[in-house]
């Protein structure tokens, strides 16, 4: 099946477009060929040019590479010893042959790891003899001295220099850097003064040279120009380099004149002939001037030594300055750290009480299902009930805010308390229809008060009244407010006061303390013949009845509700009603 | 027959290069394009078989799990509207070239096996050919003629058909004005941001 495409565009580029690709690149490059033996002349100026580029880039990075040696020097205290580091670097460059491409990074390691010029230059000494000996590159000897200084002797080791693991194991750095040194004692210095030795410093010589000539270059043409873009530096070596090999070629043409001349063929003749041309001149001239801008770069360079010296003993003030105020902010944040931890806390223990509170929490819970109850009645009956249950809810919590006001000791809070106990308990009465007997709160507060039971006065006091009432012979008499004392109920009422007058007992009666029986009296006050006195019983019959106050007789609900308080108030004491163990 | 175009190749190549923001929105100008194209034709497509063909429609309580393909590679493409429509697509990047050397820049296609049938049948043989195996001998022309074909026939090829190539006829001109107007306009500002050095090595 054809496929269903509507193609908007199409471009061409099938093979037959590669093909005429191809053959206009190989035109191309013939014409470029042809080209170039046609401009063979040119290429001289070229080359020139190129050597003038190479020659400014070798120095753009020589100036580099002092800059960042300055610079790690500078950052690991030694910044006073950038132009003997220098110096050095240079001595070793000729002396032994190795470029300071490969010098600079090493001392800078070693530097860096030893914090110490003295040190450093010991060991790149001892890392350059090492490399000559085994061939191994500086780089890689440095890594391992830098690394065994370190403490890690591993690649040190491994380096194969003849010191065994047990060695460098027991023996301490400098004893195995002095090890060495014995080992590969001059093997640097052998090494420069052989056949490679001489061309490689040849070859650092020649790097020296084209570094020189490209600062030169530089220089020159920042001098010329007054500009320092990039662009325009270009155009001026372009220039330059033109303008250099049309004076070499005008060179070769005098020279060649010269030689027509025999008398000139010699070299003082030559000599003098060179210097005679525009370009000796010119030679004199930059000679002048290199020497002007390295007797400016020493100076630049001493003062700034001196500088980074007063940059380092004001930087170790500011430092130590700067520890002391760092440690005092410390202290005070670590102390509103803790304030902040000890603040977290008892907002967290807080919340617990309340998340913990689980007798508060059932009561709400039980209210609020009564009020989602209260919603869905269907009867008066129900009603009631739900009410009532409500009302006793409200009572339980008045207790509990009882409880925790008396604990709290707290008069006002307790007073109140009480105040919305008897509220709540009269709103209950009336909605079960029956009085309410209150229960006076302010004797549980008298309670609390401290009483001093016994003492001498009262219990001489005791005595005596007991000797009145038992024997009947004391003088004394009892007092309108004497607690009444409990004889033997079944003894004949020998000894009874004959002290009392008519109008004391009749007082007593009236308020209740003694109510004969069978007088029709009966109401609040009781019964005589249970009240236990002596001679309630005429006849001596007597009946004692006992009566054993257990507070409400609650109904099945509120002594489940009674249970579950206890319970809760148990749990929330502490005193599990779990055994050890018990999950 | 599409038109032929040189050198859009390699400006959306310097586009992406040298100027992604404005390869972005030449793509999203076409796209635009092709989409009012898509959607045209997507509503060319009937919800139901077209022609009274209702045992073509598609029922998926009834379609059998297995194939018995002896003789046949497949069942029969059921009629599946939703399914024609997800398969109406565009696409905006230039393949392969073709046995002739020719790239594809854009293109809308129509790629479900009901779709191209709807698309396309009747096109060779308006009257059917007979071959159907059905009792009816008017089966084959009762199954081809599904409604009339849209579009034009050249020499070379045939663009006609019921859904994309109706939507093709219909909004051609201006559709492919637009994009290549998107086209120029891009040209046109790259050249402009090469001139004003904006977009460096570019020239």
């Amino acid at each position: 099946m054809s496929n269903v495409v509507i193609d908007i565009a199409a471009e061409f580029t099938g093979k037959k477009a590669f093909k005429q690709a191809e053959t206009s690149t190989d035109k191309l490059s013939k014409g470029v060929k042809s080209l170039a033996k046609t401009l063979g002349l040119a290429f001289g100026t070229q080359q020139v040019l190129a050597f003038a580029k190479a020659s400014v880039k070798a120095a753009a990075d020589d100036e580099k590479a002092q800059k960042q040696l300055a610079l790690a020097l500078k950052n690991v205290g030694l910044g006073r010893d950038v132009a003997a580091s220098e110096a050095f670097i240079q001595k070793l460059q000729s002396e032994f042959g190795v470029v300071d491409d490969k010098l600079r990074p090493a001392y800078q390691a070693l530097a860096v790891a030893t914090g110490d010029t003295a040190q450093s230059q010991k060991l790149l000494q001892i890392a350059l003899d090492i490399s000559a000996s085994t061939g191994k590159d500086l780089q890689s000897v440095t890594g391992a001295i830098t690394k065994a200084y370190l403490g890690n002797n591993t690649a040190l080791g491994k380096l194969g220099v003849g010191i065994s693991k047990a060695d460098l194991k027991a023996k301490s750095f400098d004893e195995v850097m002095n090890q060495l040194s014995d080992t590969f004692a001059g093997a640097a210095t052998a090494s420069a003064n052989t056949f490679q030795g001489s061309m490689d410093k040849l070859s650092v010589a020649s790097a020296n040279v084209q570094e020189i000539i490209g600062k030169g270059i530089i220089d020159a043409l920042k001098g010329l120009s007054e500009d320092t873009t990039v662009d325009d530096l270009a155009k001026g070596m372009e220039d330059f380099a033109l303008f250099t090999a049309d004076a070499i070629r005008g060179v070769g043409v005098l020279l060649e004149a010269l030689k027509a001349i025999p008398a000139a063929v010699n070299l003082p003749g030559l000599k003098f002939a060179m210097q005679a041309t525009g370009l000796g001149i010119l030679s004199k001239i930059g000679a002048a001037e290199r020497k002007k801008q390295e007797a400016a770069a020493a100076r630049a360079t001493n003062g700034l030594a001196h500088l980074a010296e007063l940059e380092s003993k004001y930087a170790n003030i500011t430092l130590a300055t700067k520890k002391k105020i760092t440690a005092q902010e410390l202290k005070t944040l670590k102390a509103k750290q803790l304030q902040l931890a000890i603040d977290k806390a008892n907002l967290a223990l807080g919340k617990s009480g309340d998340v913990f509170d689980m007798e508060k929490i059932s009561l709400a819970a039980a209210e609020r299902n009564q009020a989602e109850q209260l919603g869905k009645v269907t009867s008066q009956a129900q009603l009631l009930q739900i009410t009532n249950d409500l009302a006793r809810i409200q009572i339980k919590q008045s207790i509990l805010a009882l409880e925790e006001a008396i604990a709290s000791k707290d008069v006002a809070a307790i007073t109140a308390a009480t105040n919305k106990l008897n509220a709540d308990l009269g709103i209950l009465g009336v909605l079960a229809g029956q009085k309410v007997k209150l229960t006076e709160i302010e004797k549980i507060l008298e309670g609390m008060l401290p009483k001093d039971l016994i003492n001498l006065a009262n219990l001489n006091e005791a005595i005596r009244l007991l000797g009145v009432i038992g024997a009947g012979t004391g003088t004394g008499t009892v007092t309108k407010n004497a607690t009444p004392i409990l004889g033997d109920p079944n003894a004949s009422p020998v000894g009874f006061p004959t002290a009392l007058t008519t109008a004391e007992i009749n007082a007593l009666l009236e308020a209740g303390r003694f109510v004969p029986s069978g007088g029709g009296g009966g109401g609040n006050a009781g019964s005589y013949a249970s009240s236990g006195f002596p001679g309630a019983t005429k006849n001596g019959s007597m009946n004692v009845y006992v009566n054993v106050n257990a507070g409400t007789v609650a109904n099945p609900e509120e002594l489940t509700t009674l249970i579950q308080d206890a319970v809760i108030s148990l749990n929330k004491r502490g005193d599990l009603l779990t055994y050890a163990g018990s999950l | 027959m599409p038109v032929e175009v040189r050198g859009v190749i390699a400006l959306r190549k310097a586009l992406n290069a040298y100027a992604p923001d404005l390869a972005k929105q030449l793509t999203a100008e076409i796209t635009q394009s092709l989409k009012v194209i898509q959607k045209s034709a997507r509503g060319f497509v009937p919800s139901s078989a077209p022609g009274g063909l209702y045992n073509w429609d598609r029922r998926s309580a009834t379609e059998p799990k297995a194939f018995n393909t002896s003789g046949r590679l497949r069942p029969f493409p059921r009629y599946d509207a939703g399914l024609i429509k997800r398969g109406i697509v565009y696409r905006t990047g230039y393949g392969k070239p073709n046995s002739r050397g020719f790239r594809s820049l854009f293109r809308i296609k129509n790629t479900s096996a009901a779709g191209m049938i709807y698309e396309k049948a009747g096109r060779l043989n308006p009257n059917g050919t007979g071959e159907s195996k059905s009792n009816n001998p008017n089966a084959g022309a009762r199954f081809v003629q599904q409604g009339p074909l849209y579009g034009s026939k050249k020499a070379g090829q045939d663009m006609r058909g019921r859904v994309l190539y109706r939507a093709w006829a219909q909004d051609e001109g201006k559709q492919l004005k637009a994009i290549f107007d998107a086209i120029d306009k891009t040209d046109k500002a790259f050249k402009a941001r090469i001139a004003s050095g904006a977009v460096k090595g570019a020239a």
